[in-house]
């Protein structure tokens, strides 16, 4: 099957200082992977590489065979809008906008047209239909983290990026979304990357990636 | 979803700052647009009243009082001129054409105007109904006058002595109204026209037994106007006329267009004050546009970082902030055309009780639709460094942060 996600010679950091490097690493669709270590070893960084945010010093990533640094900004911004759905460790949902729009907000954000359907099937999915008119504002930090859900998986993205999803969640809430991530990637045939030190996300992945040891 | 949804939603996410801003600019514009309508209409209003009138004669004493009680009807006139010194000087070859006034009644307020058919020429007046005055103490009423007192053809009516409305009424000499004239936006809509024969017989009878024999006969009395109207024959005149007047007789000239030039430099610098003003209250509309422009990026990193991680470009997230201050700018300056609507209404209501001069109040013209686009402007202006700030922005930083 052909790779979803191929990172080759990775090194990536700020300022000038490589904080991670990366041999190589593929993902074929519906794989998981976990990026562990502790704090400060350089998780984040990773996935804000992969998710085209930060140019690496050195290497490639390639998802669905485009390499991604290849592109303009402009076109990197708009594929990541398409293929990649991303979710925060501090959620990040708009306060200002109802749950409804701010699923709506993924597709303004990249000029796709909104799925409605998708979106209702989504929010029925995670159990949250009834809050779609509520003011983001009004919801729990449980609810909001489905909603940042709905919203990744919104547009069916090739590759789901999850940083630190449940660290400020409860040990149910906690293992409920990580299975739900799960499921629903694997439902969609999408890459799931989590990044996380919270031991209680379980070591249930395809591939698991150490940082802040030799990789 | 579009952008107008994210921008409503912003700004209503933290709306007293963005109604404060919004106030601010509206009540800028709004002073401008107000001064710069009540100067124009007042300018087009008094070019109307003076058109063709080279010079006022009336009674010694102020020239600009002479121009306000003759021509614009809004003072006290400064004396009265003898018949026989008018009629020399209506005779002299400089005067192209003069019309005689004679003033001292009013009829609710609306001021009886004793003179010629020419004065009703002069300001092209057209009949709606009824005819001209074809007798002493016939008289026609201009259209606001008819609208205001509610006169119709054929009522008699009492004039009152003074140029104000009081209860000095001369009952017993009424005035029948013969006509009534079409709306002209000059000073006539607001008159009362009579044959100055009828001014001459309210003033001057002695008694009642007397009062048909006057009516027909006026000859034995020294007979009086309060100003004479006077259009040059050539531009010599306006040269040596006023001179001749003011130093070989006991009247006093006025030149209309010198004493309204006059006024309008004692009258500039107010106004130029208050639009000094009206400038600095947009100036503050546009700083605390950027304030909170800038406030607003502070608070709202995250939603900008999460814009950017969701696929918008720079750009997308550049319009979205110029959008917010053309949203503010416009609700401004909507607001302010509405303002301005309700100042110049209470201003036109107020002018139309005191001095009889109605102004309109929602004629945009191309100095008020030039303040409008500049505000706008100076709305999207104070977006730019906010903007900047924006456009430079990097998502990891945004992330990292919060």
């Amino acid at each position: 099957m052909r790779n979803m996600l191929n990172i080759e010679n990775l090194a990536a950091g700020y300022g000038d200082h490589s904080v991670i490097s990366l041999i190589e690493l593929n993902l074929s669709p519906g794989q998981t992977c976990l990026i562990r270590g502790p704090s400060g070893s350089g998780k984040t960084t990773l996935l804000h590489t992969i998710a085209g945010f930060l140019p690496p010093r050195s290497g490639t990533v390639c998802i669905e065979g485009v390499s991604i640094y290849s592109l303009t900004e402009g076109k990197r911004d708009n594929f990541r809008g398409h293929r990649i759905g991303i979710i925060f460790q501090t959620l990040h949902l708009m306060k200002s906008l109802s749950v409804k729009e701010n699923l709506e907000l993924a597709s303004y954000a990249c000029g796709r047209a909104h799925d409605l359907q998708q979106a209702r099937d989504l929010l029925e999915k995670l159990g949250i239909i009834t809050l779609q008119d509520k003011p983001a504002i009004k919801i729990s930090q449980g609810q909001a983290q489905r909603v940042a859900i709905a919203r990744a998986l919104l547009g069916g993205p090739s590759l789901i990026l999850a940083d630190e999803p449940t660290s400020s969640l409860d040990d149910k809430a906690c293992a409920e979304t990580g299975r739900l991530l799960k499921d629903l990637c694997k439902e969609t045939n999408a890459v799931l990357i989590i990044s996380s030190h919270d031991a209680r996300i379980g070591s249930d992945f395809d591939q698991i990636i150490t940082l802040g040891e030799s990789i | 979803m579009n952008l107008l949804t994210l921008i409503r939603a912003n700004l209503a996410f933290k709306p007293l700052t963005a109604i404060f801003n919004i106030l601010l600019l509206a009540l800028g514009v709004a002073t401008i647009l107000t001064l710069s309508q009540l100067d124009r209409q007042l300018h087009e209003r008094m070019s109307r009243d003076l058109q063709g009138i080279d010079l006022v004669v009336s009674g010694k004493g102020s020239p600009l009082q002479i121009i306000f009680s003759t021509l614009f009807l809004i003072d006290i006139p400064t004396g009265n001129i003898s018949v026989k010194e008018a009629d020399t000087l209506a005779k002299s070859p400089l005067v192209k054409s003069a019309i005689p006034m004679a003033l001292g009644d009013n009829f609710e307020g609306f001021r009886i105007i004793g003179t010629t058919p020419a004065y009703t020429n002069h300001y092209g007046a057209k009949l709606a109904a009824g005819k001209f005055p074809a007798k002493a103490m016939d008289v026609i009423l201009g259209s606001e006058t008819a609208r205001a007192t509610g006169a119709k053809l054929g009522d008699k009516i009492v004039g009152a002595h003074g140029l104000v409305n009081s209860n000095d009424l001369h009952s017993d000499l009424p005035y029948t109204v013969t006509g009534i004239l079409l709306p002209t936006g000059s000073v006539i809509d607001h008159v009362v026209i009579t044959p100055v024969e009828s001014v001459w017989n309210v003033h001057e009878h002695p008694d009642a037994d007397e009062r048909e024999e006057e009516v027909q006969d006026h000859s034995h009395h020294e007979h009086e106007l309060t100003a004479l109207l006077i259009s040059y024959k050539s531009p010599i005149a306006a040269a040596q006329l006023p001179r001749l007047i003011n130093r070989e007789s006991s009247m006093q000239a006025a030149s209309p267009a010198f004493e309204v030039a006059r006024l309008a430099r004692l009258m500039g610098a107010g106004s130029d004050l208050i639009s000094a003003f009206g400038i600095l209250l947009i100036g503050f509309a546009s700083l605390g546009f950027f304030v909170t422009l800038n406030n607003a990026i502070n608070d709202r990193l995250r939603d900008i970082a999460l814009l950017r991680s969701l696929g918008a470009t720079r750009l997308r997230v550049v319009g979205l902030i110029l959008g917010e201050a053309l949203t503010l700018g416009v609700t401004g300056t909507i607001l302010s055309t509405g303002l301005t609507f309700i100042l110049l209404t209470i201003i036109s209501t107020t002018l139309e009780k005191t001095h009889h001069i109605s102004l309109s109040s929602g004629n945009l013209g191309t100095p008020e639709i030039i303040t409008l686009l500049a505000a706008l402007a100076l709305s999207l202006v104070s977006a730019i460094v906010p903007a900047c700030r924006i456009y430079n922005l990097r998502i990891t930083d945004i992330l990292t942060r919060t």
